[in-house]
This record gives structure tokens, C-alpha cells and sequence, in this order.
């Protein structure tokens, strides 16, 4: 289903009258997620997780490579035929409260992407937004209230139920549980682990934490200063004396 | 019997709605690494902030004394008695100045040797390679996990009783916490303590040797280290364990548990 290779990518920094420096943070990145599995990337921080994810977003672009996402190459889209790929792909990221409108209120922002593709009245919204926040295991009377006034785990809960919100075959986790505390993680996961049964959805994991990413993925990869150090799948198992396995274990 | 450093007795806190502290009692020996865990809102870093004298404006003390020592709180409790290392390293130091000054004032105010060899001293006692450098930068050009070295060194070079540590390690990712952590545990010695602060239990397992747990501003278990896997534990922190096992549990028929006690 999405279908990335050889992908690089390179940040120029410094000013006009400094000398260049160049950092190359992607090196010949290639994966293949397939239909309903699921796909983890385990590295430090400064490995090029989040370069890779904005890259399969389509928010920047890379040097060299191609990322194929249904059968198209989403570099070479126009806006329109961008609009309609991406109504399979969302994103939950990791700080909810910057990655919503505080003045909006949970309504509106379980709405948003919906309004972008369909056009409903106000009341089959409204079924639509409380059927999203029971899928998410929250109350439907929270649907008027301003984003801020919720809890950390709740927000997180809204930021998943708004990646629902238009059926996307994949969804990216960016570090979604790592701003939480314990108890709140483990609910988070058991009910992402739910969704993926229950809309039959690909996950994008990733993640700092290698128990997060053995929890919900099929298939894992292990980054390390852009480059795949370690690449394994559920069936084959892990080798457990893999150096990049091992670095990653710590707790 | 261990020397009480701090003692906190029956402290009430709260703003003019809601009571966020209620009656906490407990003490901190030479020694030990006592560690505050509970989920957020529980109440665990208004407790550090009321043994720091730091709390929030709105936040009034309602009833309860904390003793250091012997003694009642005075502002020379700082540096020399108590030093901190909090969570977010970057909103602690001040952009404006570089390392080398800000880290040559706490050391003037404190009545330390704060020659520039001493500095790099106290730098490479945390693994901190290119102290020179390390002196000469802002803060803001420093990563997350260097400035939280930084902290540390500062507060191992003050050589206080008792280091209170408030999440120290949230904000970095896992390999950089478990080099933190280790740092800590070197602060440990027979004559200081550390206070640390955590919503993770897996860090309180590698760390601590007294464990409290608080759930919604009071204490509802006190206990060591060993005792943890009790049966008499009470339920919430029975939950927190589960839900920390829960974690650990996947369908790759893997369980890091046993590999961590292999290493």
C-alpha cells in the first residue's frame, strides 16, 4: 500500500555570509507497509523519524527517492489529486495541545477534516462526532466543550477520534503516547490496539519506546543516524542479540 | 536510626477551590533514593515545590510544618541543604548569558571554587566531553539531555543534603534517561539524599529504595523497595504495577523483563 525507496534527504544550515554545513539525516531509506499491517520506527532522537514521516506527509520533500502510497507517487501530485490521497493517510501527533485550535471547541475540531471532503447538515454531524467519541471511549457530553478545558489523555483521545474521523486506511503516530503518564499510556495503546481491529486500519508507529512499537506493530525498523540498522517482522521473530535491538533496550 | 534531613508533618495545601495536598506526612533519610510516584495531577511535584518554599502564588499552605533538620525554614536552605534538578532544563536556564557565567554564579553564591578549571572538572564528572565548548555556548544551542548534565553537574558540585530530582528524565528519549538516571544513582552516598519525582514505575524500579505513592494529594502507600510485589500492596498501586506489566506484554511472544535480568 505505501511503498518508499531509496529516500534521502539532506538540511542545509547557516546564513548567507557563514559557511554552508550540510547534515544528512536520511540515507537510502526503503520499506514496503502492505494492507492491514502494521509498521513501527524505533530509533534516538536526531535518527530521522520525524524527517521520514514529514517526507511520507508530503510536507517536505526529499532529494532523491519515491514514496508510492496506493499506487501513485505522491511527489509528482497536483493539489486536487493530493487531497484525495491523503483522505487515506492522518496524523496524531505527539503534543495535543499544540496540535489543536485551544479556541475551537471539540466539535469543531472532530469536524474539520470531515467538512474538507463531504457535505453534511449540522445534525448528521453531531451523530457523526458522538459516534467517533464513543469509539474513542469518551463521554458524548464533552462534544461542546473547548479543547482546553480537557485532560492530557483526553485530548489525545480527540486528536485519534479526529484521524478517524474520515475512514484513512493508514494513520502516523508521532511519539502519540509518550507525553503521558503511565496509567494514561496503557489505556492509550489498548484502544488504538481496538481500533485497528475494529475499522481494519494500518499503523504508523513511531517511537523512542520499544515496547510501544512491540506492542502494536507487525513489522519493525530500526533507525539510527538515518540509516536502517535493523529491520524485523512478527513472523521471522527478533533476534534478541541484534546490536540495534539491544542499544534500544533499557528499561 | 538514619539521620532525618527532612521532615514533613500533616501538609495541607491548596488554592481557594480545590484541595490539592491533603495531610502528607512523611521523611527523608540519609542515604536512601525516596522515590514520589502517582499519575499526573496527583499532587507530586506540589509536594517538591512546598519542600523547595516554591509554591505557586494561588497555592496556599493550609495547615503543616516541614522541618530541615532541626530547623524551620530559612533561605539559607538553598544550595547548601537543598538543590533541585527539575524536568525541563531548557526553561531553567536563562538564553541570555552562556553556560560559563550562569554556572560561575550558582558556584559564587554558594561559596565555591569557581575557577575555570574547576568548571570543566565538574562537567567531565558527567561523561560531558568539550567542556571548553560546553562553557562557551548558550543554552539554547545545547541539546536536552547535555543541559540535564549540565543541571546535574551543578547540583552534584554544591554537595547538598538533598537533591530533589522532579521528573528529571520525561522530556528525553529512553537511552538518554537510563544515562541520567545512572548519574543520579552516582549522587547517592552515605550522608545526602535524593528525592525523586517519576510517574514511571519502570524508573522507580531501577532506582529507588523507598517508594510513595500518591493518588489525588494524599499518600496511599509507603514502602521499600523489596516489598513492592507484596500482596499487601494497596489496590492503586497494584494498578499502577499492572498497568505497567501491561506494557511489557505483546504478541511477539517477547519479554524484555527477563532479558533486562540476563544484562
Amino acid at each position: 500500500m505505501l511503498k518508499c525507496e531509496n529516500i534521502s534527504k539532506t538540511y542545509k544550515s547557516g546564513s548567507w555570509f557563514s559557511k554552508k554545513k550540510e547534515k544528512q539525516v536520511l540515507k537510502n531509506i526503503s520499506f514496503h507497509l502492505k494492507e492491514s499491517r502494521s509498521m513501527g520506527f524505533v530509533g534516538r532522537n536526531g535518527a530521522g523519524k520525524s524527517t521520514l514521516m514529514k517526507i511520507l506527509l508530503g510536507l517536505e520533500s526529499a532529494d532523491d527517492g519515491s514514496v508510492i502510497f496506493m499506487g501513485q507517487n505522491i511527489h509528482n501530485l497536483k493539489y486536487s489529486q493530493r487531497k484525495e490521497v491523503y483522505k487515506n493517510m492522518q496524523i496524531v501527533f505527539q503534543d495535543p495541545q499544540s496540535s489543536m485550535n485551544p479556541n475551537m471547541t471539540v466539535f469543531q475540531i472532530i469536524c474539520e477534516p470531515v467538512n474538507n471532503y463531504y457535505k453534511y447538515s449540522i445534525d448528521e454531524l453531531r451523530n457523526i462526532v458522538k459516534d467517533l467519541l464513543k469509539s474513542v471511549e469518551l463521554d458524548t457530553n464533552i462534544i461542546d466543550k473547548n479543547i482546553t478545558m480537557l485532560s492530557g489523555g483526553q485530548q489525545q483521545r480527540v486528536a485519534i477520534a479526529r484521524a478517524l474521523a474520515i475512514n484513512p486506511k493508514v494513520i502516523i503516530l508521532d511519539e502519540a503516547v509518550s507525553n503521558l503518564d503511565m496509567v494514561i499510556q496503557s489505556q492509550i495503546l489498548k484502544l488504538l490496539e481496538d481500533l485497528k481491529e475494529k475499522y481494519n486500519i494500518s499503523l504508523l508507529v513511531i517511537s523512542h519506546d520499544i515496547r510501544v512499537v512491540f506492542k502494536l506493530c507487525d513489522d519493525i525498523i530500526f533507525l539510527e543516524n538515518g540509516e536502517i540498522k535493523g529491520n524485523f517482522s512478527i513472523e521471522n521473530g527478533v533476534d534478541m542479540e541484534h546490536d540495534a535491538f539491544k542499544k534500544m533496550l533499557v528499561f | 536510626m538514619k539521620e532525618k534531613l527532612v521532615s514533613i508533618k500533616n501538609l495541607s495545601a491548596g488554592t481557594k477551590y480545590k484541595q490539592i495536598l491533603n495531610n502528607i506526612s512523611f521523611d527523608i533519610y540519609a542515604g536512601e533514593i525516596l522515590c514520589l510516584l502517582g499519575q499526573s495531577g496527583s499532587g507530586k511535584t506540589m509536594t517538591a515545590s512546598a519542600i523547595l518554599n516554591i509554591l505557586p502564588e494561588n497555592v496556599e499552605k493550609t495547615s503543616g510544618r516541614i522541618l530541615y533538620g532541626e530547623k524551620e525554614f530559612h533561605s539559607g536552605i538553598y544550595g547548601s541543604y537543598i538543590s533541585s534538578i527539575m524536568q525541563n532544563p531548557a526553561a531553567c536556564f536563562d538564553n541570555v548569558f552562556t553556560m560559563e557565567e550562569q554556572i560561575k554564579d550558582i558556584l559564587k553564591a554558594n561559596n565555591k571554587d569557581y575557577s575555570q578549571e574547576k568548571m570543566c572538572n565538574i562537567l567531565e564528572k558527567v561523561s560531558l566531553t568539550n567542556q571548553q565548548d560546553i562553557l562557551n555556548s548558550y543554552p539554547y544551542q545545547l541539546s536536552g539531555g547535555m543541559l540535564q548534565r549540565v543541571m546535574i553537574a551543578v547540583a552534584l558540585s554544591l554537595e547538598s543534603r538533598v537533591i530533589i530530582a522532579d521528573e528529571p528524565t520525561s522530556d528525553l528519549d529512553v537511552l538518554g534517561q537510563r544515562e541520567i538516571l545512572d548519574l543520579i544513582l552516582k549522587l547517592k552516598n552515605e550522608n545526602s539524599a535524593v528525592l525523586m519525582i517519576t510517574h514511571n514505575l519502570s524508573v522507580v524500579k531501577h532506582m529507588a529504595d523507598r517508594i510513595i505513592v500518591m493518588e489525588n494529594g494524599s499518600i496511599v502507600d509507603d514502602f521499600n523497595k523489596d516489598e513492592l510485589h507484596n500482596n499487601k500492596r494497596h489496590p492503586y498501586t497494584q494498578k499502577l504495577i499492572k498497568a505497567n506489566e501491561s506494557q511489557y506484554i505483546n504478541k511477539w511472544n517477547i519479554s524484555f523483563g527477563e532479558y533486562n535480568a540476563k544484562m
